[in-house]
């Protein structure tokens, strides 16, 4: 590559057209070395805070191409200058991972494999399933006569990935299904 | 281009033993630092050295630089008509080596183009010459007055002890800190991960860096709203335990200069010829 001086001298007098540089003896151990004759990548960081419990540890994450290709923590900030527990370290699986599955898997009652369905199938199914336990175990008033309408044979659960909008919701619905187990990751 | 693949040249290994060997004669008592201006210099955010106030050993400068043309004519061939041409020029009066060092340190391209041009030698050797002329000095400061200065507080884009843009950075392998560094004077300090040194620009979306490979412990950071750009290590990356030597990691580093020039970026640390 023909470089040309203007722009790039740098103090140390290290350019192509210096005497000295050929004297100082860079070598390459091989040449299989990873060259930056290669395409490069640009990459963008941008900071956020964990999703999981109350300590709200910042994050500094790296997005090439539109993917996720690094999660670290933020060492400029003053709750956890850089530091991440083990769940925190591990953010980046929510975003990348092999594992994750794709379909949906179903056992059916009292079988020992799983079936792969449909969401056409697992959705409408879903909800059938629930309001059939719902309507069956639906309770209007309690053992003292009392207007409760609730439900005591379902639960819900709610987790730290889920952010605030979707907590409203979920907790919404459960309500709106006479749900009184409802709980969250973050209480426990 | 991986940092273990590079390995220090005979050359470089002699320069850094002559320096170290003269560092060890150096006057210290001859870094005469008023105390009360360094205070308001603290005060102000203002870099600790001011150029104008300082006194060199001429006569150490001259011992050294005569070390080290020594060691320039053991090798290649192609030093010995730049280590006459210097001889000469220090002989005639015409190269004062203190002058030299402080005006590679004001990164005076004008001053330094005119003199090569006197002492009929290439800009680029006279430069390097000054520069490992201005480094046991200005190290030496830098030791001396680091002291004064919380190298974790400053987050500032200038070194804070010359006054200088860093030339290179690197990510701590604790923390993953962006730590800056000095060329003069050799300082590290802090600086904050998502912000330009040179302009302050944190705005997230005109902030970026490139890489060849993932596994690289080597990223360029680029601003581009002033086009500039850090050469930076990621120190958590790097196979060698050994402490980063970003002196020679500068040198061995060059490719990433071209890279980001040809991705269209300069760097203060550079200047215009």
């Amino acid at each position: 590559m023909r470089v040309s001086r203007r722009g790039f001298l740098t103090i140390t007098g290290a350019t192509t057209g210096g005497a000295i540089l050929g004297s100082l003896g860079f070598r390459l151990k091989s040449a299989g070395a990873q060259t930056w004759d290669l395409k490069i990548k640009y990459a963008r960081e941008s900071t956020t805070i964990c999703p999981y419990c109350a300590v709200g540890c910042a994050l500094i994450v790296s997005v090439s191409d539109g993917k996720i290709i690094n999660i670290e923590g933020d060492p400029d900030h003053p709750i956890n200058q850089g530091s991440l527990c083990s769940k925190g370290e591990a953010l980046i699986q929510v975003a990348n991972n092999e594992r994750r599955l794709t379909t949906v898997k179903y056992r059916a009652p009292y079988s020992d494999h799983w079936e792969e369905k449909s969401w056409d199938w697992a959705l409408p199914e879903m909800a059938k399933r629930i309001r059939k336990t719902r309507d069956e175990s639906w309770i209007t008033k309690d053992a003292k006569g009392r207007l409760v309408n609730r439900t005591e044979a379902l639960a819900g659960l709610g987790g730290a990935a889920l952010d605030n909008e979707e907590c409203y919701l979920w907790s919404k619905l459960a309500r709106a299904l006479g749900i009184v187990y409802l709980e969250h990751q973050a209480r426990i | 281009m991986h940092a273990e693949e590079i390995i220090p040249g005979k050359l470089y290994q002699q320069l850094e033993m002559v320096k170290i060997k003269a560092q060890k004669k150096y006057h210290v008592g001859k870094i005469r630092i008023d105390g009360i201006e360094l205070e308001k210099r603290i005060a102000q955010s203002q870099h600790l050295i001011d150029l104008n106030n300082i006194e060199m050993d001429r006569e150490w400068l001259e011992g050294l630089f005569k070390e080290y043309l020594l060691v320039l004519k053991k090798f290649k061939e192609e030093n010995a008509e730049f280590v006459t041409k210097l001889e000469q020029g220090f002989k005639q009066k015409q190269l004062d080596l203190e002058i030299l060092v402080k005006k590679v340190v004001c990164s005076d391209s004008d001053f330094l183009e005119a003199l090569a041009r006197k002492l009929e030698v290439k800009i680029e050797d006279l430069s390097f010459l000054g520069l490992w002329l201005a480094n046991p000095v200005f190290e030496l400061y830098a030791g001396k007055l680091k002291e004064r200065i919380n190298p974790d507080k400053w987050l500032r884009g200038y070194c804070p002890v010359c006054g200088n843009p860093p030339a290179m950075a690197y990510l701590r392998k604790d923390d993953g800190k962006k730590i800056l560094w000095c060329r003069f004077c050799g300082t590290k300090w802090s600086f904050l991960r998502l912000k330009c040194p040179f302009c302050s620009n944190e705005d997230q979306q005109t902030l970026r860096y490139f890489f060849a490979n993932e596994n690289d412990p080597h990223r360029i950071y680029v601003c581009d709203k002033c086009k500039k750009y850090v050469k930076t290590i990621d120190q958590r990356k790097r196979k060698e335990e050994d402490d980063l030597d970003l002196k020679w990691e500068n040198l061995a580093t060059l490719e990433l200069d071209f890279m980001a020039q040809r991705e269209g970026y300069s760097t203060p640390a550079t200047f215009e010829v």
